[in-house]
C-alpha cells in the first residue's frame, strides 16, 4: 500500500498480541482463500483488531467478529497500525 | 417483465443477504404462518417459502441460504445464485446489516451485477445507530440506484414500509434497474469484447446476462465455467475469457478475480465515503465479556465439555420417557392390527404389514424424542451463537486430524444419528472436508445403537465396569474416526487444510419460534430420509428373515419361540449367518450373532430384536432380562465386548448410506463407507479377540 513507510513490521496475522490493531497487507493461501478472505471483508488495507491470538485467531473487523483458522492466520500478512 | 402489471397480482420475491442480518426474522414477520419448507432441486438444502399478501399483491417469498457472496464457494452460496439464475425472480429483497454496511453491501453489489430489481433492507438500524453510524440513506440510494428501507426487524419497526416497497420496486415495469459497476478500464475493455461473444451464441445470452457471465467467467468461476461449456457446446468463449483473465493478471500483478472484488470494494467504500459517517470508534460489549471468558484458555475447555456432556445427558434422559410411550403405542398398534385381521386377508399380508412395516417405521420413531431434544439443543447453540465459538475452541485439535472446527457440528450430531449429521456437513465448504467427514460420521455412536450396548453391558459386566465399558466404546468410536480423518486425508482426500473463515454472530437469546422451525425442520428430515428408506428395507429383511419357509412337519413338538428361531435359521438370513460363520468366528462372533447383524443393517436397534429372535425367545422387548441370561450361557465377555465393538464401527445403516450417496452424489462414495466400515470393524474386533484370547484364556 502507497501508505506505508519502510520502519513498518509486517508479520503472520498469527502472531500478532491479543488486543492489537492492525492492518491487512497481504492474504495468501492460493485463489480459494484469497477470495473467501474478501467475502467476509478482509482484504489488503482492512483494519483488523485482534481479540483473541494463537493458532486460531479471533479478529473484529468493521464490528463483526470473525474466526480465521488455524494455518489461514499464518497466510495473512499484516502491518502494525500506528 | 412488461406483462407483470396486467397478469398481476403475484410477485416473485426472493429474500437473500449475509449470515446473522435477521433475514429470518424479516421472512417469519412478513409471513407469519403461511411457511412451507421443501428441498432445492437435487441438493439437501431446505427451501424456505411463504406467502404474504399486501394491498391485494400475492407476495411469494423465498427464503434463500444466507450467503457472504455469490462466488459458488459452498453448496448454500450455490444455491442462492442458482435459484436467482433460474427461477428470475421479479425482486430480490437483500436484508442488510447496517451495522457492518461495507462487507454486507459486497453481496448487494454482486446482486446488483445479475441486473434483477433489488430492494436494499437496512436491518439493525438500531446497534448501527448504538455504534455511531449515521447512514444517509437517501444519498446511498441514489448512488447505488436502488430503494433503500431501514427495518429493526425484532422490533417490528419498518415492516409496512418493507411491505410497500416491495409492492413498489416489484411491480415497477422499468427503470428500477440498479447501478452498474464500473471496473478498471483495462477490465472494461475486456468485458467489451467478450460480450458480443456471447450475444452470439443464443443458448448463453438466453440463460445469462452477458455482463454478468462474462465477470463470472473472469473471475474462474468453476461451476458456470462448465455451465457456459455445456450451453455453447465449445469452449470459445471460455477460453476467450481465461486469456482476458490472464491478461488482467499481467497488468495488475493480481489475478482477475482479486481485483475484481477490489474494484467491488472500492465502488462500496467510495459510496460510504459520501452516505456514512462514523463518530464512535471502538466498543465492548456483552457479547465481547462473555467471549473472554467461554473461549478463555484455561475455562475454554471445560465450559465446553460441561455444555456437552448436558446436553447427552438431557437428550438420553428426558428423551427415555416419550421413548417408551412411543414403543408401547406401536406394540399396541401392532396387537390391535393383529386382532382385528379378518382371517380371510391371509396370515402372510398380516405379517407384512405388523412385522414388517409397523414394526419397522416404529423402529425409526422410536427414535424421534432423543433426536427431536439433541436437535433442540444443538439448535440453541446454534440461535445463541455458542456453535461458532465450539467451532473456534475445538479447531486446534480438529486440525491435528485434518479437519478444521466446523466439522465439528456434524459430529456432535452424528451422536444422536448419522443421516442429519450427514445433511449437516453441507455447512462445510471444501469438498474434501465434506467427504471426510461425511465418511468418518457412522463412527460416532449414533442413539441406536445404545440399546445393543445396554443389553450386553449389564449381561456381561459388574456393576462398576459398566459406565467405563459403555464409555469406551463411544471413546473408540472418536479415535477410531480421528484416525480414519487422517488416514483419508493423508491418502485418497489429500490436499491442505482448507481454511477456516467464520463469522462468529454476537451472543443472543434464541426465539421460540426459530428453535422450532429449526428442529422440526432436521427431524422431518430425519423421518422422512430415514423413515423411507427404513420402511422399504424393513419390509425387504423381512422377507429374508421369513423365507422360504419350514414346513409345518419339521415343526412338531417345538415351542413357539423355538419354531421361530428354527424358522431364522432356515430363512435366508439365517442361511447367510450360518455361511459367513466360519469367517465371522475369528471375530468372536456366532452364527446366530451373525444373523443379526444381518438385520441390523436396516437400523442398528434391530440387532436386539434379531439377536431374541435366533435365541428362540421371540419378541424380547418386554423381557430382555431372559435373553441377558441366555448371552450370558452363550457368549464371553469378550466376545461380547467384540460384538459390540463390530456393532460400533461396522456396515452404517441403509438411510446412513443413501444419505451419503445422495449427499456426495455418487454411489463410490457410499460404497466405500459400506465396505471400507465393515472391513475395519472386521479387522479390529477380529485382532481385539484374538490378542484377548490370547491374555485371558
Amino acid at each position: 500500500m502507497t501508505t506505508s513507510h519502510e520502519h513498518d513490521t509486517t508479520m503472520a496475522l498469527e502472531a500478532v498480541p491479543k488486543g492489537t490493531t492492525v492492518i491487512v497487507t497481504a492474504t495468501s493461501g492460493g485463489r480459494s482463500c484469497t477470495q473467501r478472505l474478501a467475502d467476509m471483508g478482509v482484504r489488503p488495507g482492512t483494519v483488523v483488531r485482534v481479540m483473541k491470538g494463537g493458532g486460531p485467531v479471533m479478529i473484529d473487523v468493521g464490528g463483526s467478529r470473525l474466526m480465521i483458522g488455524r494455518g489461514l492466520s499464518s497466510k495473512i500478512t499484516v502491518r502494525v497500525d500506528r | 417483465m412488461s406483462d407483470t402489471q396486467e397478469q398481476a397480482k403475484t410477485l416473485k420475491v426472493a429474500l437473500a443477504g449475509n449470515p446473522n442480518t435477521g433475514k429470518t426474522t424479516i421472512f417469519n414477520a412478513l409471513t407469519g404462518s403461511h411457511q412451507h419448507i421443501a428441498n432445492y432441486p437435487g441438493v439437501t438444502v431446505s427451501k424456505i417459502e411463504g406467502t404474504l399478501e399486501h394491498n391485494g399483491v400475492q407476495i411469494d417469498l423465498v427464503d434463500l441460504p444466507g450467503s457472504y457472496s455469490l462466488t459458488a464457494y459452498s453448496i448454500d452460496e450455490l444455491v442462492a445464485r442458482n435459484f436467482i439464475i433460474h427461477e428470475k425472480p421479479d425482486l430480490i429483497v437483500n436484508v442488510v446489516d447496517s451495522s457492518n454496511l461495507e462487507r454486507n453491501l459486497y453481496l448487494s453489489v454482486q446482486f446488483m451485477e445479475m441486473d434483477i430489481p433489488l430492494l436494499l433492507v437496512f436491518n439493525r438500524s438500531d446497534i448501527a445507530k448504538a455504534r455511531g453510524y449515521t447512514i444517509d440513506t437517501e444519498i446511498l440510494a441514489s448512488l447505488l440506484s436502488t430503494t433503500i428501507v431501514k427495518t429493526v426487524a425484532h422490533k417490528g419497526e419498518g415492516l409496512d414500509e418493507l411491505k410497500d416497497a416491495i409492492l413498489h420496486v416489484g411491480l415497477a415495469t422499468a427503470g428500477h434497474r440498479p447501478a452498474k459497476i464500473h471496473y478498471a478500464r483495462e477490465i472494461e475493455d475486456e468485458i467489451g469484447r467478450i460480450v458480443p461473444m456471447i450475444d452470439a451464441v443464443p443458448a448463453l445470452a438466453k440463460a445469462f446476462d452477458p455482463r454478468w457471465l462474462t465477470v463470472k467467467l473472469l473471475e474462474n468461476d468453476s461451476d458456470i465455467k462448465e455451465r457456459a461449456e455445456e450451453l455453447s457446446g465449445n469452449d470459445d468463449v471460455v477460453s476467450a475469457a481465461l486469456d482476458a483473465a490472464l491478461r488482467i493478471k499481467q497488468h495488475f500483478g493480481d489475478s482477475a478475480e482479486v481485483v475484481i472484488a477490489d474494484n467491488r470494494y472500492g465502488f462500496i467504500s467510495g459510496a460510504c465515503q459520501e452516505a456514512v459517517q462514523n463518530s464512535i470508534e471502538v466498543r465492548h460489549d456483552m457479547s465481547d465479556r462473555i467471549d473472554a471468558i467461554v473461549t478463555n484458555r484455561l475455562f475454554g475447555i471445560p465450559i465446553f465439555l460441561g455444555l456437552m456432556y448436558s446436553v447427552f445427558k438431557l437428550t438420553f434422559t428426558v428423551g427415555e420417557i416419550p421413548m417408551q410411550w412411543i414403543e408401547k403405542g406401536v406394540a399396541l398398534l401392532g396387537h390391535a392390527v393383529t386382532a382385528i385381521w379378518p382371517q380371510a386377508w391371509g396370515e402372510t399380508v398380516l405379517s407384512i404389514l405388523v412385522d414388517g412395516v409397523i414394526a419397522g417405521v416404529g423402529s425409526v420413531l422410536v427414535f424421534l424424542p432423543m433426536i427431536m431434544i439433541l436437535f433442540l439443543a444443538i439448535a440453541v447453540l446454534e440461535d445463541s451463537g455458542y456453535m461458532a465459538r465450539a467451532a473456534f475452541i475445538v479447531d486446534r485439535a480438529m486440525h491435528k486430524i485434518g479437519l478444521h472446527g466446523r466439522s465439528f457440528i456434524p459430529m456432535l450430531i452424528g451422536f444422536g444419528c448419522t443421516v442429519p449429521a450427514i445433511l449437516a456437513t453441507r455447512t462445510l465448504e471444501s469438498r474434501r472436508d465434506r467427504l471426510t467427514t461425511m465418511m468418518v460420521l457412522p463412527l460416532f455412536s449414533c442413539g441406536a445403537r445404545l440399546p445393543i450396548y445396554t443389553l450386553f453391558i449389564p449381561a456381561f459386566f459388574p456393576p462398576h465396569l459398566r459406565t467405563p465399558v459403555l464409555m469406551s466404546l463411544y471413546v473408540i468410536g472418536v479415535i477410531m474416526a480421528a484416525l480414519l480423518a487422517r488416514l483419508l486425508r493423508a491418502t485418497i482426500l489429500k490436499g491442505d487444510t482448507t481454511p477456516l473463515v467464520m463469522e462468529l454472530p454476537p451472543y443472543r437469546i434464541p426465539t421460540v419460534r426459530g428453535l422450532c422451525i429449526d428442529t422440526w425442520q432436521r427431524s422431518w428430515m430425519f423421518v422422512r430420509k430415514a423413515g423411507t428408506i427404513i420402511l422399504a428395507i424393513s419390509v425387504l429383511l423381512w422377507f429374508l428373515t421369513s423365507y422360504p419357509k419350514l414346513d409345518n412337519s419339521q415343526l412338531e413338538n417345538l415351542s413357539e419361540g423355538e419354531v421361530a428361531a428354527a424358522q431364522l435359521s432356515h430363512s435366508v438370513a439365517g442361511r447367510i449367518g450360518h455361511a459367513i460363520e466360519p469367517v465371522m468366528r475369528v471375530a468372536g462372533f456366532d452364527w446366530k450373532a451373525s444373523t443379526a447383524m444381518i438385520g441390523a443393517f436396516a437400523a442398528k436397534e434391530v440387532f436386539v430384536a434379531q439377536m431374541g429372535i435366533v435365541h428362540s425367545l421371540g419378541d424380547v422387548s418386554e423381557d430382555t432380562e431372559s435373553l441377558r441370561s441366555i448371552l450370558q450361557r452363550e457368549y464371553t465377555p469378550l466376545q461380547a465386548f467384540c460384538i459390540m465393538l463390530f456393532c460400533l464401527i461396522s456396515t452404517p445403516c441403509v438411510a446412513t448410506i443413501a444419505a451419503t450417496v445422495k449427499e456426495s452424489g455418487s454411489w463410490k462414495w457410499g460404497a466405500l463407507q459400506l465396505t471400507g466400515l465393515t472391513v475395519l470393524a472386521y479387522c479390529t474386533s477380529a485382532a481385539v479377540f484374538q490378542v484377548g484370547k490370547l491374555l485371558f484364556y
